[in-house]
């Protein structure tokens, strides 16, 4: 007997709120944190292969098209999820969660395994790499869930590395999450490491602003990104912690092109990777 | 369900209510009422209040919870059957590979998928 429904509803009419909220709640995904995508997969009768790209994949020439990056592949045709075997779980789950978004959006199934043009441009890529993490962003973060629970918290970024462990997500990714959505003026700049000096003196390596995330009164009240001239920065002008792995605390002045400037606070954290400061409005822990 | 007063006394922080309620040009006693109200005050006091503390209306409400909709379990469940499509991968990836490329990636996931099932 066939399980499926009639439905005169066109897919792409679906809202990503719908597929999530579905999704989890269909699965059983929602009952408990972290989202279990064992689950997801399981209920959209997916099959996950742990899969070492980096040398299982032997016909690549390893000079002209690099392998280490890839992290999952999503082939519909055998509706097999395979993730690179030695990712860490948060990754991990990240990257099942990213395929599972390629496998239920209705457009990226036209695109990506259904269309006869085979060659995607980079900027349809760029978009549906964008969507696929979003989507995974709101499983990860079961909707509002994450959001409603920080609301309740401090305005801090101790309240990012509270919550990060409960839906099994980075502090970069959980970061993000509590910036964009937060009701409250918030941003959150991120600095890549640039150029590492060597393995002892980490206080040398040179970083820089890699990307910015605001929330919406935020960018109501200030500004939607940061540029930094020059664009580089020894790990000591943006972090120098007693201890390694604490947050330290500061303030950010920022200049505008009319010469005026405001005075944030600011805490600093670093994984080792990245160093990410959290920026807020005086007052509004 | 979000208590709107003690959404509103914590945006208020250190400041005195006499303060905040000479801002917004309101009488003190409302300011304090409002604090008390679990309900969200309709009109303009609600717009001005977010204006004021910098925060975006959303604040004052709960956010919504997960729903399942019928069409989205539909279609979801659909998606169980088998379908045709080109023997490809889309990957977890900042690279971008060639088509012939993918097709290989795609015969060695079913080739190793095969293998562990056999085992």
């Amino acid at each position: 007997m066939t399980r499926l429904q009639k439905s005169n509803t066109d897919p792409t009419a679906l809202t990503n709120d719908e597929i999530v909220g579905t999704l989890l709640i269909e699965s059983g995904a929602s009952e408990r944190l972290p989202t279990d995508e064992r689950k997801v997969l399981s209920f959209l009768g997916l099959q996950q292969l742990s899969f070492d790209f980096m040398n299982e994949l032997d016909f690549v020439d390893a000079d002209t098209t690099p392998k280490k990056d890839l992290r999952a592949a999503l082939s519909l045709k055998d509706k097999l999820v395979a993730v690179q075997s030695n990712l860490g779980n948060k990754r991990s789950r990240f990257s099942v969660l990213h395929e599972i978004a390629h496998f239920v959006l209705p457009d990226h199934r036209d695109k990506i395994f259904l269309d006869n043009d085979e060659t995607l441009s980079w900027a349809t890529k760029a978009r549906l790499e964008r969507e696929a993490n979003q989507l995974a962003a709101d499983l990860l973060f079961q909707g509002t869930r994450f959001a409603s629970e920080a609301i309740q918290c401090p305005l801090s970024w101790q309240t990012v590395m509270q919550l990060a462990p409960n839906y099994g997500a980075s502090y970069e990714a959980a970061g993000r999450r509590f910036t964009e959505t937060h009701v409250l003026p918030c941003a959150l700049l991120v600095y890549d490491k640039f150029t590492k000096t060597n393995d002892v003196d980490f206080e040398e390596d040179v970083y820089r602003l890699q990307y910015t995330i605001t929330s919406d009164p935020f960018r109501k009240n200030f500004f939607r990104n940061l540029q930094a001239t020059p664009n580089r920065f020894p790990t000591s002008e943006l972090y120098k912690p007693k201890y390694w792995g604490e947050t330290t605390e500061g303030k950010l002045i920022v200049n505008a092109d009319d010469g005026s400037k405001s005075q944030f606070e600011t805490e600093v954290f670093s994984n080792g990777y990245k160093i990410f400061q959290f920026v807020r409005q005086a007052q509004c822990k | 369900m979000g208590h709107f007063g003690e959404k509103l006394r914590r945006l208020r922080g250190d400041r005195t209510q006499k303060s905040v309620a000479e801002d917004l040009n309101i009488p003190q006693t409302t300011l304090s009422s409002l604090e008390k109200q679990e309900g969200i005050p309709r009109g303009e006091i609600l717009k001005n209040l977010a204006d004021y503390f910098s925060v975006a209306i959303e604040y004052f409400y709960d956010a919504p919870e997960l729903r399942s909709s019928e069409d989205a379990k539909a279609w979801l469940q659909g998606l169980r059957t088998n379908f045709e499509s080109r023997d490809t991968v889309a990957t977890h990836s900042n690279m971008q590979y060639d088509s012939k490329t993918l097709e290989q990636i795609a015969a060695k996931l079913r080739e190793k998928r095969d293998k562990t099932s056999e085992k």
